[in-house]
């Protein structure tokens, strides 16, 4: 443990420039809060620019608490992030998911080839729903700024919603890209804007 | 200081390899945490990545719990099914693409057995792609040190990568049974 606190006095005439002199290694950990967003009015889409963050970090997770204004008989809107501001039919995206609707359970998968986005992550919507509901989840982007791979991303998911439409899900999408990512750009697919009171919290992971 | 740790990562290099290992893994984390973005040389779909714990022997005391889909349908299963870590891209799938998959390990240097959280994403550009949730079972008590990553019929291609992470106890924290 510290010493050097009393080794440093100006009457032992040892100087340390640093604090950690005599102590174990500093690690600084692996998982750190690059930025947060909290929506403070309706707003169309949430950017993160990511490209200085390539030379510390392996890895790029983003947590979010959403909510569309899309008002719909099943209070759904999905969630869909565009890499690089790419918005042409460059993803393919699956998902598992189980689900409650209209009092019965179920589950199952879907599968698209060619949409525009990184998709099938629902967040709740305001059709059915209190203004209180938001979907929720967490992605992953792994390798995100190898200029080897295609990009792909896991989310694990739920929109919010007790009624009338509940979903649980993992999704996986691919980029069919080996650029590294600078920006990741989420918006929603149906509504117009995501809602006040959003928020979306980028992470770095060192790898 | 954050509550995650790298502890070592691997990146497959030109010629690929057989396996990934992560040994004399320290005993001062509460859980464990490998992310993988892993392809195989597989000649088909899906290649399945077994798991050899504390070097006992491939999926020796290893069973599992999965929900899977494949694109067209869902499957869910209890089995000794030696996919305890996951399943990857094979050769077959959309050229440079990877499997992104994570296990989660609680109290890996408890008493109890251990539990294992497994979700992954292989993504391929067509109706077959695999989202794969699964708890694994390693019945096992002792303290897990070391855990290799093996495909069951390929190896891993070059650019794959595995990082193996420790969340740490905090200052007041301490490893439960």
């Amino acid at each position: 443990m510290i010493n050097s606190m009393a080794r440093s006095l100006i009457t032992a005439k040892k100087y340390y420039r640093s604090m950690l002199a005599g102590n174990d290694a500093f690690n600084p950990g692996s998982f750190d809060l690059i930025s947060t967003t909290i929506l403070s009015s309706d707003t169309a889409s949430v950017t993160f620019d990511v490209s200085t963050l390539a030379s510390t970090y392996k890895h790029l997770q983003i947590r979010y608490s959403a909510k569309s204004d899309r008002s719909s008989s099943d209070g759904n809107d999905g969630l869909v992030t565009r890499i690089n501001g790419d918005s042409g039919t460059n993803y393919t995206n699956h998902l598992i998911y189980g689900q409650w609707y209209a009092g019965s359970t179920g589950n199952g998968v879907s599968a698209e080839t060619a949409f525009n986005g990184m998709e099938y992550t629902y967040i709740a919507g305001t059709g059915g729903s209190s203004s209180a509901i938001f979907g929720s989840g967490t992605m992953d982007f792994l390798d995100a700024f190898s200029t080897d791979k295609f990009k792909t991303r896991r989310v694990l998911w739920h929109n919010g919603l007790s009624s009338p439409f509940q979903q649980v899900s993992l999704t996986s999408n691919l980029w069919r890209n080996t650029a590294a990512i600078t920006s990741l750009t989420l918006s929603v697919r149906y509504g117009s804007n995501l809602v006040s009171g959003s928020r979306f919290s980028i992470y770095g992971i060192k790898g | 200081m954050s509550a995650k740790e790298l502890i070592a990562t691997t990146t497959v290099g030109a010629g690929g390899a057989a396996t990934v290992t992560f040994s004399s893994i320290p005993q001062t984390y509460t859980d464990l945490q490998i992310v993988y973005s892993l392809r195989s040389t597989k000649a088909a779909n899906v290649d399945n990545i077994q798991l050899n714990i504390n070097a006992q022997g491939i999926s020796t005391n290893v069973s599992t719990l999965y929900f899977l889909g494949d694109g067209a349908s869902t499957a869910t299963s209890a089995a000794d099914f030696v996919a305890a870590g996951g399943a990857i891209n094979g050769a077959n799938t959309t050229a440079n693409t990877f499997t992104n998959g994570q296990i989660s390990i609680p109290n890996y240097a408890g008493t109890a057995v251990k539990h294992m959280v497994v979700d992954c994403g292989l993504e391929n550009n067509a109706t077959y792609g695999l989202c794969l949730l699964m708890s694994t079972l390693w019945n096992q008590t002792a303290a897990i040190n070391s855990i290799t990553l093996d495909p069951e019929s390929g190896n891993f291609v070059e650019y794959s990568t595995a990082s193996l992470y420790g969340w740490t106890k905090g200052s007041g924290g301490a490893t439960v049974a």
